[in-house]
């Protein structure tokens, strides 16, 4: 269900009420969310809804089995039977059909007949989102890191979840765990936060990314060979500010629904775009997924303790194989292994500072020379990622950088949408915290006509067109 | 060191103090926690999170939750309540679109006649007005209009005050004015992504023409809600003034549509398809208000059979009413489907494999979208007067002749060279025979570019001519209009050497029933053809005796075995070995085929008898994609035999 939609408005009102009916009950309040969830995720189509249930009965059991085992031998191999299942899953869904064709194109170049099947199955959306939350369970109880859930309930909920479900931030599950064991609380708590966080992540979804996505991106992806270089140049920034605010208002949305109901989210960006190198900006950017790349697959294979070189190979791994989870196009994989190189090139400038006698504070001009680059290098690199496979981004990259005159033009609300939502990495969080004094200004009894106002400018500014969230389909 | 400013607010309480800590190790630490990989420990500092929220323990700690006292659940379910149902008031007509357009959703009556009275309320009360006037002071803003709002202007470079006169000519979309083709694509996502993009590159190959394409994802002539196309046609003919109007509609349409007075006619019903037509119809009467002719494509076939049924509904519709409007339907059903008619998965094209659908089943990928639009380009090429840029390559030109033998118009496609250096140049001609249950569209729809360059390269004009699909090429008394032979001979050859600057020499290539056709034409009458070929002939006409046309034609087999081998090429060999021995004969078949039995036959017949010919079996069975595949070895030994002299 789109979260800007009426249906979506009504499931979530219905829901609520009855949730709070039940908070004083804890295991009906946990089956009903859990059952809202699951009919959440069934209104798209049923099986991926069966395929969710079980994935979770799987990981709980493993669950349940890597904590009573006691002998190394046994609990590796649960570790490896938990890699296998989730991976296993995720890889049949996502990358059947890229195996297939690098196959069927291998086959091509060799001159044998290509081979004609093709999976047809519908990815289930928020299959990488699930399966990976379900891995970390098991990984952490293996480390001995994690808390076992109280029950299978429990379990089910913290992945069902559904202000997550979709394309949710990655929760911590230990965490996540006791706020689900605890229960919510009986009031409503940081009302203000929460209405802020809807008001401006549906801001950013519905009016901001729309725009951006209709008048421009979408089109000049597709069919780059109808722009000029001029006009791709402002959709591959366009595009930049579109994913951040699709993603992040997003984000915003499921957060504050989830302290409508009594939970918290962690955030899942921190102003992406005022990051002065790449680590930075990881760490700003889709912050729940690549903390969870971080501890499951750049610490496990050593980190930065090691060698350099190492310390390169592990990045550059761990990056690829983030730009794979996006997707099974070369595009992603490209765009991970891009960002695993920038990485490695910070990390060596990073030690060689001592080297160059930068010591104490960086001074303004290499930040600001830092913040260029790193904006340049995920602008530049944000066109293989939507881009998707090497011909088209090819073509963009040649049209782009050629000065030629010829295409069609773009609106002026395209660059002002850009602007917005550039500028709202920035002043994003004040204004936000603006909304929230403004909102407390407000008598408690008045506060619904506030938020019908709220809702009303959002449907006004509405764009004629719908454009699908971009992260529900990884 | 400053600490944070306690925030004035009713429902947090004071965040904890972090502790102090020198300048430099701060700014290491800063740096450190900036890094992707930084990995906490025990010098962590504890702090707010941006949103003013505190992190680590507190954050999450249910203590916290516990510690602040919250709002009741009931006003926040209230204020819940009261904005779901202000907004389902002021947005009333949303909501009833939305339920009339769900199939599901608008057969339960009881929700219909709520979303309706909930609409009409509040059109009285004033929230809809309110939400109308909103509306329409943001629509300019809201729908993209189709560029070209002020003809040219648009197009020039951002910071040019006017358009300089001895800069480069106006970009291609707007052209001059004058061009013989000025094209106007409209339709939705097909349009709009990979195959009108590829269909405008292609377009633009031609002389003298200028495309504009305007597409949209997700309409049709079903929702004017959603995008009128009734209301931006008539402006996107205004400013570019096409001479052709291509228009593909239908793959949204598969709806309920909505009438005046709030009706809704539920899809397949004959007032639909009263309605659909009417609209159909207007786009077809805008584009001849501004004299422009109209050629509706139909949908194609999909991944979907439930959409598919749906799509063959509204193809259905759209074909009447182009055709009773005097518009041209186009009929692209099979074009993404393979050789039985379903639709395919994969597609092998330009050296590359890959699948013909994106996920959705419905929507082309890029390489399936670059196949159908190179073959609507062809079928295009019969219908509009497009002359290749490239002069190296042939003109399809789609000639009309009068036949009274067979009492009816007859067509015939030429392959013409484009005109050299020598205005007297004149061509020889070759001809290909199309196979049963066939017409003389069957080698364009699949060769059109493989015969446009041969003619064009070898300076021949190739002529595919309309056999009837069962004519067999003979003539009969039995069946009216049967005179096939003597429209061909007498009738068509000279029509192409009158109209067409051909040299008064020719050959014929023919498939199955045409491979047949072509050896008892070429036996028959001599001198007229300088080669024959024949591709999996259908040599034995007594192999085919189960045949309605062949028995209607020819009487039954047993009575009249005389008139069935008179047109049969493995008797008509040998009762004209004369004129066998000095034709020039090439013979192939696909070692899977029905008919390889008879074309061996007939290859051990002419040994037997000692006349020169050339045979060759490949694999393959009676299917085109073994004829694509021996196509241009006919087509390269006939062009031997015709440029000879």
């Amino acid at each position: 269900m789109h979260f800007a939609s009426i249906q979506f408005a009504y499931f979530l009102a219905v829901t609520l009420t009855v949730a709070s009916l039940l908070r004083g009950r804890p295991v009906a309040h946990k089956a009903f969310l859990t059952a809202a969830s699951y009919v959440f995720y069934a209104k798209l189509s049923i099986p991926p809804m069966l395929l969710l249930f079980a994935s979770s009965l799987v990981n709980y059991g493993l669950g349940e089995a890597m904590d009573r085992a006691t002998k190394v031998r046994h609990r590796k191999y649960l570790l490896w039977a938990a890699l296998v299942a989730n991976l296993g899953l995720l890889g049949f869904f996502k990358y059947f059909g890229f195996v297939a064709q690098t196959a069927r194109d291998v086959a091509m170049v060799l001159g044998l007949k290509p081979n004609e099947t093709v999976l047809e199955l519908g990815l289930p959306l928020g299959i990488s989102f699930f399966t990976f939350q379900g891995l970390a369970y098991v990984v952490d109880l293996y480390r001995h890191q994690g808390k076992k859930a109280q029950s299978l309930l429990d379990f089910l909920l913290l992945i069902a979840f559904f202000p997550k479900l979709l394309a949710g931030p990655l929760v911590k599950s230990k965490r996540f765990l006791k706020q689900i064991a605890d229960g919510p609380p009986e009031g409503m708590v940081d009302l203000p936060q929460a209405v802020s966080l809807i008001a401006s992540g549906l801001f950013k979804k519905v009016v901001l990314a729309t725009v951006l996505a209709t008048r421009l991106v979408d089109d000049a992806f597709v069919a780059p060979e109808n722009y000029s270089g001029g006009a791709l140049f402002v959709a591959a920034i366009a595009y930049t500010v579109e994913l951040y605010c699709d993603f992040s208002g997003y984000t915003d949305v499921a957060r504050g629904i989830a302290l409508f109901f009594g939970y918290r989210l962690p955030d899942n960006f921190n102003s992406p775009y005022s990051a002065t190198d790449p680590g930075m900006f990881w760490n700003r950017w889709h912050i729940s997924f690549s903390k969870w790349l971080r501890e499951y697959i750049y610490f496990p294979m050593g980190g930065s303790k090691g060698s350099l070189p190492r310390t390169f190979l592990n990045l550059f791994v761990t990056f690829t194989i983030c730009g794979l989870w996006h997707g099974a196009t070369w595009g992603y994989i490209l765009w991970g292994a891009l960002h695993g190189v920038v990485l490695c090139i910070h990390k060596a400038v990073r030690n060689a500072r001592p080297a160059l006698g930068l010591v104490g504070r960086e001074p303004w001009w290499w930040l600001g020379l830092g913040w260029f680059l790193t904006f340049t290098v995920v602008v530049l690199s944000r066109v293989l990622f939507k881009a998707g496979d090497l011909e088209t981004a090819g073509v963009y990259f040649v049209r782009m950088f050629s000065v030629s005159a010829v295409g069609q033009g773009f609106d002026g609300w395209v660059v002002l949408a850009t602007i917005i939502g550039f500028a709202l990495n920035f002043v994003g969080r004040p204004l936000r915290r603006w909304f929230i004094q403004l909102h407390e200004r407000i008598p408690t009894r008045f506060r619904p006509l506030f938020w019908v106002a709220v809702g009303m400018a959002i449907l006004a500014l509405q764009p004629g067109d719908i454009a699908p969230y971009i992260y529900f389909q990884f | 060191m400053v600490p944070p400013r306690p925030r004035r607010s009713s429902t947090t309480s004071l965040p904890p103090k972090p502790r102090s800590i020198s300048e430099v190790k701060r700014a290491e630490l800063e740096r450190r926690r900036n890094s992707w990989w930084f990995e906490p420990d025990a010098t962590t500092i504890t702090e707010l999170d941006p949103d003013g929220l505190p992190v680590g323990m507190a954050a999450d700690d249910t203590r916290y939750f516990r510690a602040v006292p919250g709002l009741p659940m009931r006003q926040v379910i209230f204020g819940l309540w009261v904005v779901v149902a202000a907004l389902s008031f002021y947005g009333a007509r949303d909501l009833q679109s939305a339920v009339v357009h769900d199939e599901g959703l608008s057969q339960r009556a009881w929700l219909l006649s709520l979303v309706n009275g909930l609409t009409s309320a509040s059109e009285l009360l004033g929230p809809a007005k309110l939400r109308d006037l909103i509306d329409a002071g943001l629509a300019p803003i809201k729908q993209k209009a189709p560029a070209l709002e002020d003809g040219g202007a648009s197009v020039v470079e951002a910071g040019q005050a006017e358009p300089d006169p001895g800069a480069a000519p106006l970009p291609a979309n707007v052209g001059t004015g004058t061009e013989r083709n000025r094209i106007l694509i409209v339709g939705a996502s097909s349009i709009q992504f990979y195959m009108g993009a590829e269909l405008e590159r292609r377009l633009e190959q031609y002389q003298s023409t200028v495309t504009h394409r305007f597409g949209k994802l997700g309409t049709g002539l079903a929702r004017p809600d959603t995008f009128d196309w009734l209301t931006h046609l008539p402006k996107l003919l205004e400013n570019f003034k096409p001479t052709v109007v291509i228009a593909q509609f239908g793959g949204n349409d598969g709806q309920p549509l909505e009438v005046e007075g709030g009706k809704v006619l539920a899809f397949g019903t004959d007032e639909w398809k009263t309605e659909y037509a009417r609209r159909v119809r207007k786009v077809i009467d805008l584009a001849s208000a501004a004299k422009a002719k109209t050629i509706m494509l139909g949908m194609q076939i999909t991944r979907l059979p439930k959409h598919s049924a749906k799509l063959k509904v509204v193809n259905e519709v759209t074909q009447k009413t182009a055709e009773a409007a005097g518009a041209i339907y186009v009929d692209t059903w099979e074009l993404a489907a393979d050789e039985e008619g379903n639709s395919r998965a994969t597609i092998v094209y330009g050296g590359k494999s890959g699948q013909m659908y994106l996920g959705d089943g419905v929507h082309y990928g890029r390489l399936g979208a670059t196949f159908v639009a190179e073959k609507l380009s062809w079928r295009l090429e019969r219908l509009l007067p497009l002359v290749p840029k490239d002069r190296a390559l042939a003109r399809a030109m789609v000639m009309d002749v009068e036949s009274v033998v067979l009492a009816d118009t007859s067509h015939y496609l030429a392959f013409v060279p484009q005109p050299g250096d020598n205005p007297a140049e004149r061509f020889p001609v070759l001809y290909l025979l199309h196979g049963a249950d066939g017409a003389w569209t069957d080698f364009s729809d699949r060769a059109h570019a493989t015969l446009q360059a041969f003619a064009g390269a070898n300076r021949i004009i190739v002529v595919t001519p309309d056999g009837t699909p069962n004519g067999w090429y003979l003539d009969s008394s039995k069946v009216p209009g049967a005179s096939v032979e003597t429209y061909f001979m007498k009738e068509l050859i000279p029509d192409v050497d009158a109209r067409l600057p051909t040299a008064k020499r020719r050959s014929v290539i023919g498939l199955s029933m045409g491979g047949n056709g072509a050896i008892v034409l070429g036996l028959k009458y001599p001198g007229i053809f300088e080669a024959v070929s024949s591709m999996s002939g259908a040599v034995d006409l007594s192999k085919a005796d189960k045949r309605p046309a062949l028995i209607a034609r020819l009487g039954p087999y047993a009575e009249n075995k005389a008139a069935w081998e008179e047109h049969s090429a493995i008797h008509m060999v040998r009762a004209r070995r004369q004129q066998a021995m000095a034709l020039p004969l090439y013979l192939t078949v696909g070692s899977e085929d029905v008919w390889a039995p008879p074309n061996r036959a007939l290859h051990a017949v002419l040994d037997e008898l000692q006349v020169p010919h050339e045979f060759k079996e490949s694999p393959g069975g009676h299917a085109w994609s073994h004829w694509l595949e021996v196509l241009p070895g006919h087509l390269d030994w006939q062009a031997k035999r015709l440029k000879s002299r």
